[in-house]
């Protein structure tokens, strides 16, 4: 069987470079040299002016796209609910940010966003505001054509009251333009990295990556996170192997978009962007 | 993460009012201003007072007392931020040790505080 999936890339993978040695061009020719046939950003990172940016830059993200013969896949944006003191933010209000972001996502071409919406707890419960916020948002989806897809990342399990939300949401609406977006940080099995003291990570969910296959017809897109790939093609944290094999056996034919997020050091995005996309290819070839 | 962007490099700039400091956002992420902070400023190890400073970005200039209620006034991870400290006396040319904390609350998580300490040794122009 023949891996269906196509790669990506998120300028997130870039942290440590954008601002510094690379500018948003930089890492876009950078991932299509990698291999990447479409470029996800981070509306608050990448867009210039954000939220209003100027008609000439608009018109420079188009002739970049087109300049390296690739496809906006994803924009990913925030509610930002703890934006005042005292309170988060109302129905309308978290609603008004969606709106904003979609029209802008709609300017620069984008097919799917990915709002983070604010989260009330360590184990990322979104705040309760998110449903009617997302029913309200459905209309102007549609409108643009534009799916709506909140990340599944750990801790966040598949089996999940959060999950079970937003199906929940999908089958009373009869939507199309409401989807998940899946975080392969769920499919973790074990810390492959030397954590500082008290550094941040993801917790150990070990799904099986088969797991998710029902759940495909909900999925937009799958971020291949990844902490660091080695020199023998692979990632200390997630059973790669598993996971190709399972989209393959599946016939995934989205977007894997890689995200590293590993050590923000000078030049380590593009280089583990060559890494993860050559283990994924060398996975791709047994399938 | 981002501590060698906080103070920018030849961002010690002597005005006619003290010296501006060039800082940069230590953070992957574009934020409004009312979960920004500066919670110290030292120069060659002498504590500024934070009342005295003003902090200015996209033009516009707020006492840090006041940045907490700037909920509409976005701090963009690629443009610098100035904080103006009047009164100092420090020549052009001259080398100074300078410290500058940043703080920042991402709007979306709870509880999730952060601050990053940056010190540069700098050649005031």
């Amino acid at each position: 069987m023949t891996a269906k999936f196509k790669l990506g890339v998120t300028l997130y993978s870039y942290t440590g470079d954008f601002g510094t040695t690379m500018t948003l061009d930089d890492c876009i020719a950078d991932a299509v040299d990698a291999g990447a046939k479409g470029i996800e950003i981070l509306s608050e990172t990448h867009i210039a002016g954000y939220p209003n940016p100027t008609d000439a830059w608009v018109e420079h993200w188009h002739g970049l796209m087109a300049k390296y013969k690739v496809e906006p896949i994803c924009i990913d944006s925030w509610i930002d609910s703890r934006l005042r003191k005292g309170r988060t933010l109302g129905v309308q209000e978290s609603l008004d940010f969606l709106l904003k972001d979609m029209a802008l996502a709609h300017r620069l071409g984008f097919k799917v966003i990915k709002p983070k919406l604010g989260v009330i707890s360590d184990d990322l419960i979104p705040d309760p505001v998110w449903r009617e916020v997302m029913e309200r948002a459905l209309p102007t989806a549609e409108k643009y054509g534009l799916t709506i897809s909140p990340e599944i990342h750990a801790p966040t399990p598949l089996k999940s009251k959060t999950v079970d939300d937003y199906l929940d949401l999908i089958r009373k609406t009869g939507t199309s333009y409401f989807k998940m977006l899946i975080d392969t940080s769920i499919f973790k099995t074990r810390e492959g990295r030397k954590l500082k003291p008290g550094e941040w990570a993801d917790p150990i969910l070990a799904i099986n990556p088969r797991d998710l296959i029902p759940y495909l017809p909900h999925v937009s897109l799958i971020h291949a996170k990844f902490w660091g790939v080695a020199d023998d093609l692979t990632e200390g944290s997630i059973p790669y192997d598993k996971v190709i094999e399972a989209l393959i056996e599946c016939g995934y034919d989205g977007y894997l978009s890689s995200e590293y997020e590993g050590p923000r050091e000078l030049y380590a995005g593009g280089d583990q962007i060559r890494r993860q996309f050559a283990m994924i290819n060398r996975l791709s070839a047994r399938g | 993460m981002f501590v060698n962007r906080v103070i920018s490099d030849n961002g010690l700039v002597v005005t006619d009012k003290g010296v501006d400091i060039d800082i940069r956002l230590p953070w992957y992420r574009s934020l409004p201003l009312s979960v920004v902070g500066v919670t110290d400023l030292q120069i060659d190890g002498k504590q500024i007072d934070l009342t005295a400073l003003t902090f200015e970005v996209n033009g516009k200039t707020f006492h840090l007392r006041d940045l907490v209620a700037q909920y509409t006034e976005w701090w963009y991870v690629l443009d610098s931020a100035f904080l103006h400290v009047p009164g100092a006396q420090i020549q052009r040319g001259s080398e100074h040790q300078v410290r500058v904390t940043v703080s920042i609350r991402p709007p979306y998580i709870p509880g999730f505080y952060r601050l990053t300490e940056c010190t540069k040794r700098m050649r005031a122009n």
